[in-house]
């Protein structure tokens, strides 16, 4: 009794639906018929039953695959999503933002958006101007009070912008990725605030692809599976217990031909398939250290669309190493002839270390934004090693002894 | 459990979003605010001249360039308004994706801004009757119960719009045709006094016809045919009854909606 007396959140049998439009484009006149009632959609259970406590004073973590449900349950407890069914119990005031910088304006000064974003966490006027001078020092922006956004580096706006949100007078945080960006003083000052924060008996709630700073700083950490709670665990049992359902998915993934993973695919452009190929040996999902190896997308292009193609790959643990796609590249790309086509990606040697990794597979057109598809996990490849070198990648290099 | 706080304290985030939006509107444009003022006179006197030179249907009223004017600046804040609030739902979607506060604070904020332009016009206005000689007595305050009946008239619709809007886009273009057919259909343009009795009677008992008709009787011209005088007593409160139950009306069809926005936007 006393145990839930303390708690700062409660979160009983929460889940939560989205109803999924299946049918993107409607004729005019089915949308007239249909007007007044809703358009056939499809049934996506995000979180599936939760029920876990946050204490007070706790650094807690949530951990989980993209799609595990972290962010919805983030929105959730934020007040942004209503629960389909279930309760949270929040007792304190709690941040109402997951992200940062919400609101900032490109064609403002960096004073005017700190009033505007200040507000819109429900900060007053006065109390901005009160802490004006501290948000700005801590931001390190002295010097660019007066400019505007759109000038700022991306550093410089997170700075500000974290410098803004600590501001905000609530006695729970919620923290998406925010340590994603900044540089790593930057970082370790954003965490020196959270310590600050611990010490004050406030609580943390923090949602982490990172999870060296999960580890780091994290008392609890829930686990999350397809919107399960697999359970709340300290941060080194938790992580354990990540990375072994990481591999359990990866070995269902690699038996299963060709590719699976969740897969948004849009109406024009999609892929057909993801391949690995090996010089002489052919398609594989197994790859050497330092062996030559090719990615080749085959995409269906029915309507013979300008098409553009993205790489991605994470290791298991979710860190992205590395990214291309062929606007960087500046690739020229004819609108394809062909109903099919093929882009390859070659690597003259696999630079990554021992692991599983995955590909992010997109697809996109003249302009990047617009995408026809983006495939989490499309390709699931495991990179082996006979030497023992360690760390993410191998960097070619030689010792000297003189 | 969503983070409650009184709705009062958010109060500097109404003002902070309206301010932001209307100083947004005119940034990089050299003449900045002028342009808000510019466009409802540009209108004023296209129409001004076509009505007065061409189809002479001022000459039924005295004052008509004034009567016009004052037709135009408040049809002007109806339209701009209700255009406004519509779209501020889905315009700031992004904020309502990733941060909690009550929703209706973006709608309010989108009415307070395009008030700001009205008042902007209102002062333009109060010079031109000085100057012109009809000038400004105690009466003219009688604007300022019109102004509050206009403000809820154009919330109320605006309540409606914003949370329809978010789920049935086409409202941009319903309403759109809605504003133009209201536009012929109050008198903005033409006096109620050029049309048959039986049909003004009807028409004044539109809160608009019925706003722009009050208003001219308090600023421009003592006599000019208002619902009160046009039509019997007890329904010719209809009209006055409208704004204040479309608001209430309105809160609660927004309010039972906001929760659906985040997912729905």
């Amino acid at each position: 009794m006393s145990v839930a007396a303390a708690a700062a959140v409660t979160v009983r049998d929460l889940s939560k639906v989205f109803m999924i439009p299946t049918e993107r484009h409607m004729s005019l006149k089915r949308h007239m018929l249909n007007f007044f009632r809703s358009s056939p959609t499809r049934r996506f259970e995000a979180l599936a039953g939760l029920s876990f406590e946050v204490q007070a004073g706790e650094f807690f973590g949530i951990i989980g695959h993209n799609g595990s449900g972290k962010s919805t349950l983030l929105k959730i407890l934020a007040g942004i999503y209503q629960p389909t069914r279930g309760r949270v119990d929040v007792r304190g005031r709690l941040s109402p933002f997951i992200e940062l910088g919400v609101g900032f304006n490109p064609e403002l000064t960096a004073r005017e958006n700190v009033f505007l974003n200040g507000a819109i966490l429900g900060l007053s006027r006065v109390q901005i101007a009160s802490q004006f001078d501290e948000i700005i020092g801590f931001g390190e922006l002295e010097e660019f009070v007066d400019q505007k956004l759109k000038n700022f580096s991306s550093g410089m706006m997170v700075r500000l912008a974290f410098a803004v949100a600590v501001q905000a007078h609530a006695d729970i945080l919620l923290i998406d990725e925010v340590l994603a960006v900044g540089d790593s003083e930057f970082q370790r000052k954003c965490f020196d605030v959270f310590r600050r924060f611990k010490a004050e008996g406030k609580t943390i709630v923090f949602v982490s692809h990172d999870l060296a700073s999960i580890k780091e700083f994290s008392d609890r950490v829930l686990l999350l599976d397809h919107g399960n709670a697999v359970g709340t665990f300290s941060a080194d049992h938790a992580i354990a217990r990540y990375q072994q359902l990481n591999e359990e998915r990866a070995n269902a993934a690699l038996t299963r031909a060709g590719r699976g993973g969740e897969r948004t695919s849009g109406q024009r452009a999609h892929l057909v398939r993801v391949e690995m190929i090996k010089d002489g040996v052919g398609t594989t999902h197994l790859v050497h250290r330092s062996d030559p190896v090719r990615i080749r997308l085959v995409v269906a292009n029915p309507e013979r669309l300008v098409v553009n193609g993205g790489v991605a790959i994470h290791r298991s643990d979710g860190l992205l190493c590395f990214a291309t796609n062929t606007f960087i590249e500046e690739l020229a790309r004819p609108e394809s002839g062909a109903a099919e086509l093929v882009l390859e990606l070659s690597f003259p040697q696999m630079l990554l270390q021992r692991g599983t990794y995955r590909l992010t597979i997109g697809l996109f057109g003249q302009d990047p934004t617009r995408v026809y598809e983006m495939t989490e996990a499309a390709f699931e490849l495991q990179v082996t090693q006979s030497d023992t070198y360690e760390g993410v990648m191998f960097m070619p290099h030689q010792w000297r002894a003189t | 459990m969503t983070p409650t706080r009184n709705l009062l304290s958010y109060r500097g985030l109404v003002r902070e979003i309206a301010v932001t939006d209307f100083k947004l509107k005119y940034q990089g444009s050299v003449l900045g605010y002028a342009w808000s003022l510019g466009k409802p006179l540009t209108l004023f006197a296209v129409l001004y001249v076509v009505f007065t030179q061409f189809f002479r249907l001022g000459s039924s009223v005295p004052h008509y360039a004034l009567y016009l004017l004052l037709g135009v600046v408040l049809w002007a804040y109806f339209s701009e308004s209700t255009m406004g609030a519509m779209s501020s739902i889905v315009d700031r979607g992004d904020l309502i994706r990733k941060v909690y506060f009550p929703r209706i604070l973006i709608v309010l904020s989108a009415s307070v801004s395009a008030l700001i332009t009205l008042a902007l016009n209102l002062v333009v206005l109060s010079g031109i009757l000085l100057v012109s000689g009809v000038g400004l007595s105690l009466r003219s305050l009688l604007i300022v119960p019109l102004l509050i009946e206009l403000y809820l008239l154009s919330l109320g619709c605006g309540f409606f719009l914003a949370a329809l809007y978010v789920r049935y886009r086409d409202f941009r273009h319903i309403w759109e045709l809605g504003l133009q057919v209201a536009f012929y259909a109050s008198p903005v343009i033409y006096p109620l006094e050029i049309m048959p009795r039986h049909l003004a009677q009807i028409s004044a008992l539109n809160p608009i016809a019925q706003i722009l008709q009050d208003a001219r009787a308090a600023m421009v011209y003592h006599d000019t045919l208002t619902t009160l005088g046009l039509v019997a007593f007890p329904v010719s409160l209809l009209p006055y009854l409208v704004p204040p139950l479309l608001v209430i009306a309105g809160y609660f069809f927004f309010e039972s909606a906001a929760a659906r926005f985040a997912e729905e936007i």
